[in-house]
């Protein structure tokens, strides 16, 4: 009873977090711009529909190729790991920018002739609870320690820690703003000096062409 | 050892629950992009928030489907938007986002769905303490749990400002140096072709009929 009941929890969970249809084989990717230090924890569940029995079920056939890249310096790669039709994955962001999650199924049924999600009942569907900052009440353990007041105090510090960071990472935003609203401030000011100077240079030398071309005509 | 577990376990499902999936999504031109969440009770409520966080004019189109069908809320061209609406009905609800209004340029949508299920259960937090003195800190705690909830949800829309503010000045360095570009030029062109008109009528056969 008791090596059941938790994996039922998590799964009760599971069911009500969002879910979408996906091609076979194609990658459908999510951005996330992620402060410094935070933890990512996910639980992904991917089913195919049974022709026989009519539902959706998920099968040992289908595995899930999860990869996350941070796409502000040089796409390093962060996580990269292939599951089975139900896991978790979690990984911390070293530093603070866009992350991209990527996720693409692979089935081996051989339903191959209508796997495109476009069509009814194609596909594959994807569930996914995905919890980022120190928020984790994934797992089916850590529910049932909710309900001591003294940890749902630690949850509500562990989500000020989140504020925190968000807060640090906006300063830093903030700092790139005001530096690139300064270029732009000086690049104002450098064009209009380049203006000015091209528009005194054209002058001149409409006035002295103009003058030795009079004088050439014997007219001045 | 089994029971407490046992019950602890039915106690932490009965207790108030919100399961929230936050993500961000690129949206491709003319793409339509389509998420769905169960709802397995009545009456329960369901919050939808989505931001456009680059792309264009920061507008997306969004349309909100209950089951069979069934017509719930969408809007075209919008920035933002912040709902709470209660299922009626027990199935699978269908939100979508659809990027056809524009031809290059992608869209990314930070959008959140959250399914709330009111079924609070006052959890006794050791043997022995007072129920009064009990549920005085639960509802304590609950307010605060709802005021860092709003501080996190403003801390989302100044994000969402800041990458508008970022785009604004970013399209408006670009739009300095190339309109700068184009006035030396025409000052130049315009500047020549003076001259040589000016030039043209006092040449050859017309030199004493101006």
């Amino acid at each position: 009873m008791r090596p059941l009941l938790l994996p039922l929890l998590s799964l009760a969970g599971m069911a009500r977090a969002l879910y979408f249809y996906i091609d076979v084989t194609q990658p459908k990717c999510f951005f996330e711009e992620l402060p410094k230090d935070t933890l990512v924890v996910g639980r992904y569940l991917a089913e195919e529909y049974n022709d026989q029995r009519g539902v959706w079920e998920r099968h040992d056939g289908i595995s899930v190729y999860i990869s996350v890249d941070e796409i502000f310096d040089n796409d390093h790669r962060v996580v990269s790991q292939r599951g089975g039709s139900q896991g978790k994955f979690t990984f911390t962001a070293a530093e603070s920018g866009d992350h991209k999650l990527c996720f693409t199924p692979s089935s081996n049924s051989g339903r191959s002739g209508w796997l495109s999600a476009a069509s009814p009942n194609g596909g594959i569907r994807l569930t996914l609870d995905v919890a980022i900052g120190e928020t984790t009440t994934l797992d089916g353990a850590d529910k049932t320690k909710m309900e001591d007041l003294a940890t749902r105090v630690k949850d509500l510090n562990a989500r000020l820690n989140d504020i925190r960071r968000e807060q640090v990472f906006q300063r830093e935003r903030e700092a790139e703003f005001r530096d690139q609203s300064e270029s732009t401030n000086a690049r104002v000011v450098r064009w209009i000096l380049i203006q000015l100077v091209v528009l005194t240079v054209t002058c001149t030398w409409q006035l002295s062409h103009l003058r030795s071309f009079f004088i050439k005509q014997k007219l001045t | 050892m089994q029971l407490p577990l046992l019950q602890c376990g039915l106690w932490a499902l009965l207790a108030s629950q919100a399961a929230a999936t936050a993500l961000t999504y690129k949206l491709n031109p003319n793409e339509e992009a389509c998420f769905y969440t169960l709802s397995e009770q009545k009456d329960e409520k369901i919050a939808f928030y989505f931001a456009v966080q680059a792309g264009g004019s920061f507008d997306i189109n969004y349309k909100v489907t209950g089951p069979n069908g069934r017509f719930i809320m969408e809007g075209e061209k919008e920035r933002q938007g912040d709902f709470v609406f209660t299922a009626k009905e027990v199935g699978e609800y269908k939100f979508c986002f659809n990027n056809e209004m524009s031809t290059y340029t992608e869209k990314f949508v930070d959008f959140e769905i959250a399914v709330e299920n009111e079924a609070r259960v006052t959890l006794p937090a050791k043997k022995g303490a007072a129920p009064e003195q009990t549920s005085t800190l639960e509802e304590s705690i609950f307010k605060i749990s709802g005021q860092l909830s709003t501080i996190t949800r403003n801390q989302k829309y100044f994000r969402t400002r800041e990458n508008r503010n970022f785009s604004t000045v970013r399209s408006t360095e670009s739009r300095i140096v190339n309109f700068s570009l184009i006035q030396i030029a025409l000052v130049i062109c315009m500047g020549a072709l003076q001259v040589f008109i000016v030039r043209f009528f006092f040449q050859g056969a017309r030199k004493g009929y101006v």
